[in-house]
Parts: structure tokens; sequence; C-alpha cells
């Protein structure tokens, strides 16, 4: 279910399926990988559990299929804005704190796997013509994400650029050089991957690994860190949830680690609100909580 | 997507345009119309669903139809699945002998699958009444979509001309 043949296909379908075809065919689709990609619906349903507390497991099921449907359209409507261009409509909530992040001198965006990231950076680096650094973890095959890259890159007519958080450290280094240009770094902060520098924070009541690099870059760098989530609203139509700037700064006795921790608990209190209103687009494919998780 | 093919009087569905400029609201409709585009994709499907259903499954008791509903689902899926391939085979074809110039794959596609579907409608008409009641429905769907579509068409070269 990971190989690249997939993101193929769905560019075909694309550009070869009328427009009224395709939610049934993807409604299709979801049933097929809900049924086969079993550890994706398994995580699925254990995360919902502990984002809905008291919930059945049947209907978690019901739930993880409406999360795979959510995911399904997300990637079909990034894919197709890359191919054809296709109209969106969004709504934005916050457009002050939007256009304070335009207007930054530097600036990291912090988001979720959630709703259709890459669309939003394409849709942010048109609105506002500028460069977008997006840092995601790499994909399991190779050639799936070198197409994600390419596809991307070609959403955002060149301005965004795909960067991968592996277990390096030169990467740190490039996006620290990034930020003091004053560009736009956006980072996944909802998940680690092996390797990946982290500590564990707290969301709905359970520990959850979160990446310390992007707190650890805004301290040095000395930028602002701005939650920002993409999240679908309706056919071809989304909503960019722009949310307070985070600013990580030493004060007291804690120093350094004290302030990413103090960034890191309101990030968790932000990403927390925003993931028991949209539960339905956390695409949180593999088991996030200690319980579940390995990290 | 060219801003003439989603504005266009050629526009997929010529009928709700039609009505729409009928009652004086704006003719304008894009593809983000959801509702048209599940109301149109559910009901292709249903047909070739119908339509299969009465053809492999006639003979049996109503009571192992029922057990074949689902199967019935698969093998719909598929059937499209096999028909959208075969059909990019054949526009690919029709290009590569320039036949088929200037119009997107999509639109092509679009033009089989009506076809198929209205031959699936067809066959309905003989499967009993309530079958033939959702073949009659589609077909005379389609026809009046022709019908809005050659009036606005009409219309639409009737403004340029002015």
């Amino acid at each position: 279910m990971r190989g690249v043949f997939w993101r193929q296909y769905l560019d075909w379908a694309l550009l070869n399926v009328p427009f009224y075809l395709q939610p049934i065919l993807l409604t299709l689709w979801t049933i097929f990988f809900f049924f086969f990609a079993a550890p994706a619906r398994r995580a699925l349903v254990s995360n919902l559990s502990v984002v809905i507390p008291g919930s059945s497991r049947l209907a978690n099921h019901f739930r993880a299929f409406r999360t795979l449907w959510n995911f399904a359209w997300t990637i079909a409507e990034a894919s197709n804005y890359k191919l054809t261009k296709a109209e969106y409509t969004y709504e934005i909530v916050g457009p002050e704190l939007l256009d304070q992040l335009a207007n930054a001198a530097g600036a990291i965006v912090l988001t979720a796997h959630m709703g259709s990231y890459d669309l939003g950076a394409a849709l942010f680096a048109q609105k506002f013509n500028r460069e977008i650094r997006m840092v995601r973890a790499p994909e399991p095959d190779t050639l799936t994400e070198r197409h994600f890259a390419a596809s991307v890159e070609q959403s955002g007519a060149g301005a965004v650029k795909v960067d991968y958080n592996t277990a390096g450290a030169l990467l740190s280094f490039d996006l620290l050089s990034a930020l003091r240009r004053g560009e736009i770094v956006s980072i996944q902060g909802d998940r680690v991957i092996p390797g990946v520098a982290h500590a564990h924070g707290t969301l709905f009541g359970q520990t959850v690994a979160i990446p310390t690099g992007p707190f650890t870059l805004a301290l040095v760098a000395q930028v602002p860190i701005f939650p920002l989530f993409i999240v679908r609203a309706g056919y071809r139509r989304y909503q960019i949830i722009v949310r307070e700037p985070i600013i990580a700064q030493r004060n007291g006795a804690g120093g350094r680690d004290g302030a990413v921790d103090d960034a890191m608990a309101r990030w968790c209190v932000v990403l927390e609100q925003v993931i028991a209103q949209n539960w339905h687009q956390w695409f949180a494919l593999v088991p996030a909580f200690a319980s579940d998780a390995i990290i | 997507m060219r801003s003439s093919e989603r504005h266009g009087p050629e526009f997929y569905f010529a009928l709700p345009r039609l009505v729409a400029h009928l009652r004086g609201h704006s003719a304008r409709r894009t593809e983000k119309n959801w509702v048209e585009a599940n109301i149109v994709g559910t009901a292709v499907m249903l047909i070739t669903f119908l339509a299969i259903l009465s053809f492999l499954w006639s003979g049996y008791r109503p009571s192992m139809q029922l057990v074949l509903l689902l199967p019935t689902v698969v093998i719909n899926w598929v059937f499209w699945q096999i028909v959208l391939y075969i059909d990019a085979q054949i526009i690919k074809g029709l290009r590569a002998a320039g036949i088929v110039r200037g119009v997107s794959n999509a639109r092509m596609q679009s033009l089989f699958i009506s076809s198929i579907t209205t031959v699936l409608a067809c066959y309905l008409l003989t499967a009993g009444p309530l079958l033939a009641a959702a073949g009659i429905g589609w077909i005379c769907a389609v026809f009046a979509n022709l019908l809005a579509a050659m009036l606005l068409a009409f219309n639409h070269r009737r403004l340029d001309a002015r």
C-alpha cells in the first residue's frame, strides 16, 4: 500500500476520470483501503479511543473510515491542484495572524498530519508570494518520496521546497540559516521518526513523543512559531486555522531546556484543541500515544 | 482545466445551468458544485449496478440476490476501472491518429461513460418495471441535458453575434 503506484494511479485518475465520477470512485477506494490497509486502520482506531474518551471500538471503526475518506479527499484534491490548478475556496480563521506570518522575517509554521498541508503550503506561497521550506518525515518508499517532493514543488510553482527530517544534523544548520535569512520553515510537530530528537509531551492526558527540533530552532533563531492547520471544510473548500504564535524564550533557571519544554507544552495545548475539533482529519496513521507507539 | 471549459455552454451538466438561467440566476456553475458531482456520479454507478445485477443474477432467488448485492458492488467498481483504462487507451490511440485534438481526456472519457451508461439504461428497459423506470429516468436525463446544451449553445452564439 506504500508504493508509488497508488500516487501515480491517483494522478492518472484525476486527469482521465471526469470530476463527477471522482467522488464515488474515491469512496469505493476508501472502502478498499479501509479493509486492506489494516495497520493504518488499527492505528486510527487506537488513536481515536484516546482522542474521544469513552468511545466504543465499533464507533471508532466508523470514525476511522471517515478519517481515511477525508485523507483520500485531501490527497486527491492536492494532486488535482498540482495537475489542473483546479479552483479551491478557503476561509481563514485568524486572518490577522496569517498576515503576521506572511510579514514575519523568519518564522516556523508548526503543523500536524492534518488536512492538506501540502495544498495549504502551495496556496500560502501563491497568496503571499513567499517561499516555504517544508520539512516532513521521509516516506517509507523512496519513489513515493520523490513523487511527493516533485508534486509539492510543482504545486507551489517552485516556491515550496521539501526537506526530509532525518537523523542527520546537517538539515538543522540548513534550516537555521534559512530562518536567519528570513524564510518560513514549515514542520510537522505531531509525530517523530526514530533517531530524531524528541521529548515527551501530553495530549489528551497521554504521553506523546513530540519533536524538539522546531522549538530549539525557534529559540536559537529567535523566530516565532505559528501553529497552522489546513482543514478540509467540504468539496473543494478548506479552512486555514492560524493560532497565536508561540515564542520560545529563556526565562528563569530552566535555561534552554526549560524554554523548549515550555514552548512544547503550549504547542501541545493548541494541538489538542485542534485535534479534538477535527479528529476526522488527523491523519495519524501510526499509533501516536505512548501506550501504543514505539518512542 | 481551462476557464472556457468550466464556464462555456458545453459544460458537462447543461440542464441545471439552463434551469438557473431561466430562473434569472447566474448560469455560471463550476466543478465546485458538490451536489451535481455526487448526484451524477451516483446515478452512473446505480445504472451500471442495476444492469450488472439484472444481467448476472436475474435467475437467482430474491434471498440469494440479496446476498449477491455486495459482490455486485465490487464487480461494478472493477468494471469501471477496466472501462476507464480501456477508454484511456482508445483516447491515446485517437490522439496518436490525430483524430482528437483540443479536448481533455476527462471530457472524452465523459462521452464514453455517458454512452456506456445509456446503453446499459436501454438494457434495463427490458428488465422489469422497477429497473425499466431507472433506465427511463437516465435516458430522459441525458436527452434533457443534450437539449439544454443545445439551447445554451444557441443562446451563447446569439449573444456573441450581438
